[in-house]
């Protein structure tokens, strides 16, 4: 089997797409040869298409930008509905990943990604939604360690061309939306304050962090 | 706040108004020249600030959250989407038109929507149960979707109408407008939406 693993992310190699999209190479069979394309490739996406083309299994990637999937993913699949004959009758999958941590963010894209593959004629295999993305390029897969198991298993799916694993589906996109525990503890500690100042006190930005530049108050 | 601009509404006052035409390419003449048309009028009454996408030079983001962590506010990209921030901030209404594209919002509309993000802030605040990122600008135009209506699925209407929701949950307009309108209708809905002598004249 062929299968293309699309990485919808700008970002490009150095995203958590290309980290979550190793984590299913890295547990395939042999006998499956992957071709990778990269939508950030804009002025290659002819050469991309001829590429891909001629794969049996498509796998895209993309994080969750502005609620739906980022631009330059969008413009990829518009790409792909220029040369639907190249996709119709095939088998594609998705996973939709969210730097905010409930995959209930995710929900009306993944409705997208169900119309997208009935338009080209494309039998949609399943459709992985995760949250909590955002950290996976700063801490190595151990913090991980059940979501790279559940994806291994996804590995094997997609290898058979069978349906994803209920079991591995929930441990990936366990977090839904946040019930009274969450809030009590989100509502006491606030961990994204915590992240992003960290970060904007190393890049000496934290003094302007509520800036507003386009009204130059 | 709110309730003045309801009563400018009421009363036709004055409005900031921004439309992005998402129009991709050719074939769409008659919704762009209705839509063109809408402008024109409501500028009679209002400030209207008109962005065909596809005569700009705006680039796609790239990810690197430098409007949030190393020039607040600001992308790393000095291109034409200064220009639409710079009306953003100062608008009532934030209007996006065009038609759908592949089932949704064209690529060009959406290269506009993910370069949106620096007027959030990165904070994190939990809103019925779910994680939406607060403002940096106390300004919040109303959200509006127009789409061109040539008989898409109403599937892809449904998505693409509930995407412009979810993007409210992070924005925090005061409302929210969606429309799938014929070209005739452009005017009219525009003009319900914003609100002006127009309509008080046309009854
Ligand atoms: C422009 C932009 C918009 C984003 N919008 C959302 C969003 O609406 N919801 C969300 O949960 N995360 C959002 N994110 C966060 C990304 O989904 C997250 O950082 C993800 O891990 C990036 O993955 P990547 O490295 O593969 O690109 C956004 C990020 C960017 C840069």
């Amino acid at each position: 089997m062929k299968l293309a693993v699309i990485n919808g992310s700008p970002r490009g190699r150095d995203s958590n797409s290309s980290r979550i999209a190793g984590w299913i190479t890295s547990s395939l069979e042999g006998s499956v040869e992957v071709c990778h394309a990269y939508v950030f490739n804009i002025a290659r996406y002819d050469e991309l298409m001829a590429k891909i083309g001629g794969c049996d299994y498509y796998l895209f990637i993309f994080p969750l930008y502005t609620d739906s999937m980022p631009g330059l993913s969008k413009a990829f699949m518009e790409k792909m509905e220029e040369h639907k004959p190249l996709f119709s009758g095939k088998n594609i999958a998705f996973i939709i990943h969210s730097g905010f941590p409930e995959s209930s963010q995710s929900l009306t894209v993944e409705r997208y990604t169900r119309y997208f593959a009935s338009l080209l004629g494309m039998n949609c295999t399943g459709t992985i939604k995760m949250g909590g993305s955002e950290i996976i390029r700063s801490a190595p897969d151990s913090f991980f360690k059940d979501k790279v198991a559940a994806f291994q298993k996804i590995a094997k799916n997609i290898e058979r061309s069978e349906p994803f694993d209920a079991k591995a589906l929930e441990i990936i996109g366990s977090r839904k939306r946040h019930g009274a525990f969450f809030n009590f503890i989100f509502k006491h500690i606030d961990i994204g304050g915590i992240y992003w100042n960290r970060i904007l006190r190393k890049n000496k930005a934290y003094k302007s962090r509520f800036d507003r530049p386009y009204l130059n108050d | 706040m709110i309730a003045g601009r309801k009563w400018n509404q009421l009363c036709g006052k004055h409005m900031n108004v921004t439309i992005i035409n998402g129009t991709p390419g050719d074939g769409w003449d008659e919704f762009e020249n209705h839509l063109d048309k809408a402008a024109g009028t409501l500028s009679a009454d209002h400030r209207v600030d008109f962005f065909t996408l596809r005569d700009m030079n705006i680039n796609y983001c790239r990810g690197c959250f430098s409007c949030w962590v190393k020039t607040p506010g600001l992308c790393v990209f000095r291109d034409d989407m200064d220009i639409i921030l710079d009306k953003y901030v100062r608008s009532d209404f934030l209007i996006f038109a065009g038609p759908l594209k592949t089932g949704f919002l064209p690529a060009l509309t959406k290269k506009a929507m993910d370069r949106i993000i620096p007027v959030a802030l990165p904070y994190i605040r939990l809103f019925d149960g779910e994680c939406h990122h607060p403002r940096r600008y106390e300004n919040q135009p109303v959200l509006g979707l127009l789409l061109f209506d040539d008989s898409p699925g109403a599937e892809a209407v449904d998505i693409a109408f509930s995407t412009i929701d979810r993007l409210a949950l992070n924005l925090h307009p005061e409302r929210t407008f969606k429309f799938i309108v014929t070209a005739e209708k452009i005017e009219e809905v525009l003009i319900h939406e914003i609100g002006g002598n127009q309509r008080l004249s046309k009854g």
